[in-house]
């Protein structure tokens, strides 16, 4: 550790300390710690709402190698821990250090990362502070302890509805703002839909009220059933018989919604390598995914919804097709490369169900 | 679903050479351990004895010629269900194509495994590729053929200077042209379409300076297509990938520019419609705004080698299975236990891959690098930053360099540390530290070499260390220092101290996924870390066992090669059979012996003594094996040995008694065994390895050099055995000498003694305790596993215990006959004559019930152009005058016409040998290289005076011989070989293929 560089701590629940190097703004955060595995999503990572409420570790050692572009600095996470941020990025990017600076986010580095994924791994949740002082350790382990992710929704959610129109718009789709990362909307806009997304606190009514072709549930952070009157919100939108689409948090949402259980998992989702199968067939998917609960396959009878996509590793619910009303939901943002993309038929099926629905209705 | 398949035929690559090296082998023997472990019987053809794939575990073994008729009868004898062409190169590929174009396959019922025909000359063909990917939609390199300057001016000022000629045709030899400006561009153009045969270049767009980079992508039949790393090049566009140090993953892309190549990567495998493996190439502008696709291998190569290496994902074993039916998520993922081979790798570190050249062993070689690989071997190195995994491959590649310091540069000025930057020599990247040591700006080193400024900002990283070192030494320094990968022995070299307290390296896994599952079967690198992974993964299996480690030979290089290579796999093979636990250590890529299932618990380190000692304290073994290392063995064991550490096999007590001339000396003078250093012209040269428990031994075979003297090194000269011209007298004596020695030096394991027979009086002229090039091949042809017994003699078992006969072996029927293999063309300006420094990069191994018969495979085999006719050109040095009238007369006699330069001829004419005489070099028409150029001449006889003018002239006749594909003997022996071969008027045809398996 050089002179000008400050002392982190990394602490967990635990008590386990990991001491490395204060990066971003100097201070205590408290938050669920949790790995990603991907290699280069440093800054999509970090501006993902999903991730509120987490001190997020990157399991790649050599983190923003390329540098971080200042115009997208609202970072969700709670905290970041990385092995080693670069100094030296290029192409006019700024390094992670100044990006957490910028945001205001606590962070560290320097710290065995491998050795937090395995602990992470072998002891399922941990929630975790990352902090300059130790000054006051019982106080900060009794504040490890206590906390929890409360109110992550509101906390992201937009203030106001808004509207994203594509030219030629063919559909017109309502989407519940459950702290989504912005990029998830746009094989919709592609797929010649207009969107009007509404703050999560908006009620059934309000959604329909410019009577949407269909209703969008998208991911957002948190755990999904810390605010009961979203999955009743749902509730009422799936007795309107409108089709809808879950994805993420609000796939787990919809299967609250239908009752359906929700359980925390052992070691969760987290990264880029997720494979997924196509229920009844060969084909598989690699998916990128960041959660820690999931449907409880035995929670959803077969009468109800058809599980149409598993994780291969574990065998979890990714996918459910819903039999009672026009709806699905998928675990995971899926991919829409338009060079190549595995998983982009998620998008072509729902807007095939719309489209039924439109002619039926 | 698996497909119905019973039999495999698996094409191996051939002989080892530049461009096409032992990775082949490692991926056959994954193929080989997939098909066996589904039950399916595999049927093995290569012509390379040193091949690991060729042991083991296949049914049946062909050590054959690799061409199409070959193949084609192994194919009716042996009736396999499938053909795997993936494993064995481009000429895999190629014999398959070939194979389904002659209706070979189809009227024999045989499936092409992986590709298909369509898909292979998609790939292969230029034409065809660009259309492809035009049809696809991804882009190409611009470039066109054409016939004429104005064409090739019109076309340059459509895709913009500076543009690259190449020749349309090439024979070989002339490089690609860069033209930077008009007047370069018509004067180049106008040059070559008057030299290229069809009057045709191809005028390409440069894109030197590019970012290089590779996807590894797998896919199955049922269109699942994942990707298992990318690979960044440090070395931009301009220098072949095999010349490049090279990084995964990469580590300079953006979000959005890695997906994009990765999609790119998928979309083309998919629609390639490969099952199995394939490589996909691209060039990407800097600034992330345009890329290129460079090449797609659908087949394993190198960088699969690597990748599967740097990843712990086996990507030739998934690819076999995938061939046979199996879905990705079908296949179990070994390391986790958990997952499956859709689970795209995560990995937690940094892998860096580091060229080995072997330039010292050539005269007059261009050091440049370019568009043509130079490198003959590779490493790999390991690190939680890229600073250390770069310092440890700085030591994986030349274990006696402690940092990237070179001393030659030390001396060097400013101005020629830059041109060396410049010109882009195998040593540009230590240039280029020394610059970044003596402060010059990165941004200057850039501009230069184009390499990204991340690259050299890490490189100047360990720089700045080294310098602070050089200042001064603090505990903060220290552990900074041994972070970035210095050793200790570095730091006091650098710093003339080191600390009270010294630290030693934890180990960390290599486990496909970055810790998110627990590992069952792991391997391991070293690192800084609290954590030491190796120890908490204690495994249960090694209980109550001698734990053994085996210290491997590193990358390949010309004169340590497969063969060592060959020995570990045996010997880690003979360890687990008698039931030790084995530990391997090693760090080359394209190796058997660093793919986890080859031992029990692997570790990819450099092989300085430090880093081995530093293993060997954390694993604790019983015994370690150091005599497969390589050249290091010695010094490894001598400072082993020092730290209590017990050596199996030659020890350094033994290595001191045969370690010179006169240590040799005093050892024979001891029990009569008549010893010279000095090797006679025109003495018979006989080799042995003899295996010794301490009281019996055996010996395999009598090898004889078909080069007879000692002015050709014995990895050079053509080999066979059993020995051809010695009577039995001189077996039993040669046979008695080596049991005096192994007796004298109580030999419990292996050792290569060499002896010449001069004159009837037979003389040892070396024992070597490394010397291993005999034992693959003497293995094949008597069926003796040479290695395996020694290993279990070097344990302590005896001889007759192992059932094993003794004395000297003489059950073999078969004559074999080992031919070295050469990599002139891919080393340009190398003289191609043969002496005292190895220069082979491979060799090959023809079996036969007679000798003339197994020469002749072995020639073919070779890739030796052989021809019944034409002109025969002899230009001989004086002392071989006389015997080139008996060599030239069988020539004549075959129908030959002679020509050689005017002493020889008249030699040759007074001796009723008709010959036309030629001048020299320099002097007036017609000279030897005017009736080179000729195309008369079908074979080049060349053996020079040791005089420098006369060795410069005669390089270049041999370079330009070598350039029209003619092959040269820099020997007489070696022509004689070939014209005795001719004078039996047998061809392949008359010559049965043998299953070595069944012997």
């Amino acid at each position: 550790m050089a002179l000008n560089e400050k002392r982190a701590y990394l602490v967990l629940a635990d008590g386990t300390v990991f001491t490395g190097v204060s990066m971003g703004v100097e201070g205590e955060s408290i938050g669920e710690v949790v790995y990603n595995t991907c290699a280069d999503s440093y800054q999509e990572i970090l501006t993902d709402p999903t991730y509120y409420g987490q001190l997020v570790a990157q399991t790649y050692p050599l983190v923003g190698n390329r540098g971080l572009n200042c115009d997208d600095s609202r970072i969700t996470a709670n905290g970041y821990i990385v092995r080693e941020w670069c100094n030296t990025p290029e192409q006019g990017g700024v390094t992670l250090d100044e990006y957490l600076k910028t945001g205001g986010v606590v962070g560290i580095s320097g710290i065995d990362t491998r050795r937090l994924t395995r602990k992470l791994r072998d002891k399922g949740y941990f929630n975790g502070a990352i902090t300059t002082s130790l000054d006051d350790f019982d106080g900060l382990m009794r504040r490890i302890k206590e906390y929890s992710v409360h109110g992550a929704v509101a906390a992201v959610t937009t203030d106001e509805k808004y509207e994203l129109k594509p030219e030629d718009a063919v559909y017109n789709m309502a989407v519940l703002d459950l702290g989504f990362p912005q990029s998830m909307l746009t094989p919709f806009l592609k797929r010649g839909c207009a969107l009007t997304v509404y703050p999560a606190s908006a009620s059934c009514e309000e959604l329909l009220s410019g009577n949407p072709d269909a209703v969008i549930f998208p991911d957002g952070p948190g755990d999904p059933d810390d605010d009961i009157s979203l999955v009743e919100t749902i509730k009422s939108v799936i007795a309107e018989g409108k089709p809808v689409i879950g994805i993420g948090v609000g796939h787990q949402m919809m299967a609250l919604a239908v009752g359906g259980r929700i359980c925390k998992m052992p070691k969760g989702h987290r990264g880029s390598n997720q494979p997924v199968r196509i229920a009844g067939t060969d084909k598989i998917m690699v998916t990128v995914q960041n959660h820690g609960y999931d449907v409880d396959k035995d929670s959803i009878s077969s009468a109800v919804a058809q599980v149409t996509l598993t994780n291969v590793n574990d065998n979890s619910v990714e996918g459910l097709k819903y039999l009672g009303f026009p709806g699905m939901s998928v675990q995971f943002v899926p991919g829409d490369n338009e060079v190549y993309s595995d998983s982009s038929f998620i998008y072509d099926e729902f807007i095939q169900l719309v489209k039924n629905s439109k002619v039926e209705g | 679903m698996k497909k119905d398949i019973k039999k495999v035929l698996i094409l191996g690559s051939g002989p080892v050479v530049i461009g096409q090296s032992a990775e082949f082998d490692y991926s056959a023997v994954q193929a080989c351990r997939a098909f066996k472990d589904e039950g399916i019987s595999v049927v093995m053809i290569n012509s390379n004895p040193a091949a690991v794939s060729l042991g083991g575990c296949a049914d049946s073994v062909y050590i054959e010629p690799l061409n199409v008729d070959i193949v084609k009868r192994v194919i009716l004898e042996e009736k396999p269900d499938a053909i795997l062409p993936t494993v064995g190169g481009d000429l895999g590929l190629e014999i398959a194509l070939s194979l389904h174009q002659n209706g070979v396959l189809h009227d024999n019922g045989v499936e092409l495994l992986c590709v298909t025909p369509e898909l292979i000359d998609d790939v292969q063909n230029t034409n065809k590729f660009r259309d492809f990917l035009a049809r696809i939609g991804e882009p190409s390199v611009a470039s066109k053929v054409v016939g004429s300057v104005n064409a090739a001016v019109d076309f340059a000022d459509e895709i913009g200077l500076p543009v690259i000629i190449r020749p349309a045709y090439s024979l070989g030899g002339r490089v690609d042209e860069f033209c930077y400006t008009a007047e370069q561009l018509q004067k180049t153009a106008e040059e070559m379409i008057a030299i290229s045969p069809l009057h045709q270049i191809r005028i390409e767009k440069c894109i030197s300076g590019w970012k290089e980079l590779e996807y590894e992508v797998v896919r199955d039949c049922s269109g699942n297509c994942i990707c298992v790393s990318s690979m960044e090049n440090l070395d931009p566009v301009g220098i072949h990938t095999g010349d490049s140090i090279i990084v995964t993953p990469a580590q300079t892309l953006s979000d959005s520019e890695g997906a994009s190549l990765r999609a790119a990567a998928l979309k083309i495998v998919s629609n390639l419609g490969v099952t199995g493996s394939c490589n996909v190439q691209f060039a990407l502008k800097p600034d992330g705004s345009e890329y290129a696709v460079l090449e797609v291998d659908p087949r394993v190569s190198r960088s699969s080698a690597f990748v599967s290496k740097a990843t712990g994902y086996p990507i030739a074993e998934v690819a076999a299975r995938v061939a046979i039916g199996y879905n990705l998520f079908e296949i179990k993922n070994e390391i986790t236990g958990c997952t499956t081979a859709c689970n795209e790798p995560a990995i937690d570190y940094c892998c860096v891959k580091f060229p080995k050249w072997s330039f010292e062993n050539f005269d007059k070689v261009s050091r440049t690098l370019g568009t043509s690989m130079r490198s003959t071997g590779e490493t790999i190195a390991v690190g939680t930053s890229f600073e250390l995994a770069f310092m440890k491959a700085v030591r994986s590649i030349n274990t006696s360099m402690l940092t990237p310091s070179l001393p030659k540069f030390n001396e060097a000025s400013n101005d020629e540390i830059i041109e060396v930057i410049s010109r882009a020599d195998n040593d540009r990247i230590f240039a280029v530290y020394e610059a970044l040591r003596r402060g010059v700006e990165i941004s200057r080193i850039h501009e230069l070499t184009k390499i990204d400024c991340w690259f050299l900002s890490k490189l100047n990283n360990i720089a700045k260390t080294h310098n602070e070192l050089a200042e001064s030494l603090n505990d903060e320094l220290y552990l900074l220092a041994r972070n970035q990968g210095f050793t200790d022995e570095a730091i006091l070299e650098i710093s003339g101290i080191l600390p009270k307290h010294l630290i030693s390296p934890n180990y960390k896994m290599i486990d496909t996924c970055a810790a998110e599952f627990d590992a069952v079967h792991p391997y391991f690198y070293s690192a800084w870390d609290e954590d030491d992974e190796a120890t908490m993964f204690a495994d249960s299996s090694a209980a109550g066992k001698r734990k053994v480690m085996v210290i491997g030979s590193g990358p390949s290089k010309v004169g340590q090669g497969s063969e060592l290579e060959f020995c570990n796999v045996h010997c880690l093979d003979a360890l687990k059979s008698e039931g030790c636990y084995t530990v391997c250590v090693n760090n080359n890529p394209e190796a058997v012996s660093t793919d986890y299932k080859s031992c029990d618990r692997l570790f990819i380190e450099p092989l300085s003594f430090e880093d081995i000692k530093n293993v060997a304290d954390a694993e604790r073994p019983w015994g370690v094996i150091v005599q497969f290392a390589g050249e290091n063995s010695f010094k490894l064991a001598r400072k082993l040995e020092g730290e209590n550490v017990k050596i199996l096999g030659a020890d350094s007590t033994l290595l001191n008694r045969i370690k010179d001339k006169y240590s040799l000396t005093a050892l024979l003078k001891s029990i009569d065994v008549p010893f010279t250093a000095d090797r006679h012209l025109y003495s018979i040269g006989l080799e042995v390895d003899i295996i010794s428990d301490g009281e019996d031994y055996l010996i395999p075979a009598i090898s004889e050099h078909i080069e007879r003297s000692g002015d050709v090194h014995a990895g050079d000269s053509i080999s066979v055995c059993p020995a051809v011209t010695i009577n039995e007298k001189i077996c039993g004596l040669v046979e008695d000498y080596a049991k005096r020695i192994a007796e004298k030096l109580s030999l419990k394991g292996i050792l290569n003694i060499q002896f010449a027979l001069y004159d009837n009086m037979l003389y040892v002229v070396g024992i070597s305790a490394g010397s291993f090039h005999n034992i693959p091949y003497v293995g094949r042809a008597t069926g003796i596993d040479i290695i395996d017994i020694a290993v279990k003699c070097m344990l302590g078992k005896k001889l007759k215990e192992l059932g094993c006969p003794t004395g000297l072996y003489s059950g073999a029927s078969l004559y074999a006959v080992r031919v070295p293999v050469f990599s002139f063309d891919k080393l340009s300006g190398a003289d191609t004559r043969l002496g005292e420094q190895m220069k082979s990069t491979g060799e090959v191994l023809g079996i036969a019930e007679n000798y003339d018969d197994a020469l002749l495979k072995a020639l073919v085999a070779s890739g030796m152009r052989i021809k019944r006719s034409g002109a025969v050109l002899f230009t001989v040095r004086n002392s071989d005058k006389q015997d080139c009238i008996e060599v030239a007369e069988k020539f004549l006699q075959l129908d030959f016409k002679l020509y050689a330069t005017s002493g020889t001829a008249k030699l040759l004419n007074s001796n009723y040998v008709a010959s036309s005489s030629v001048h020299k070099l320099h002097e007036e028409s017609p000279t030897i290289a005017d009736i080179i150029n000729s195309g008369k001449i079908v074979y080049v006889v060349s053996t020079s005076e040791k005089l420098p003018q006369a060795l410069e002239a005669d390089r270049i006749i041999r370079r330009l011989a070598l350039e029209k594909q003619i092959p040269v003997f820099t020997h007489l022996d070696t022509a004689n070989a070939l014209a005795r071969c001719l004078e039996n008027k047998r061809s392949l045809e008359d010559i049965k293929i043998i299953d070595i398996k069944k012997i």
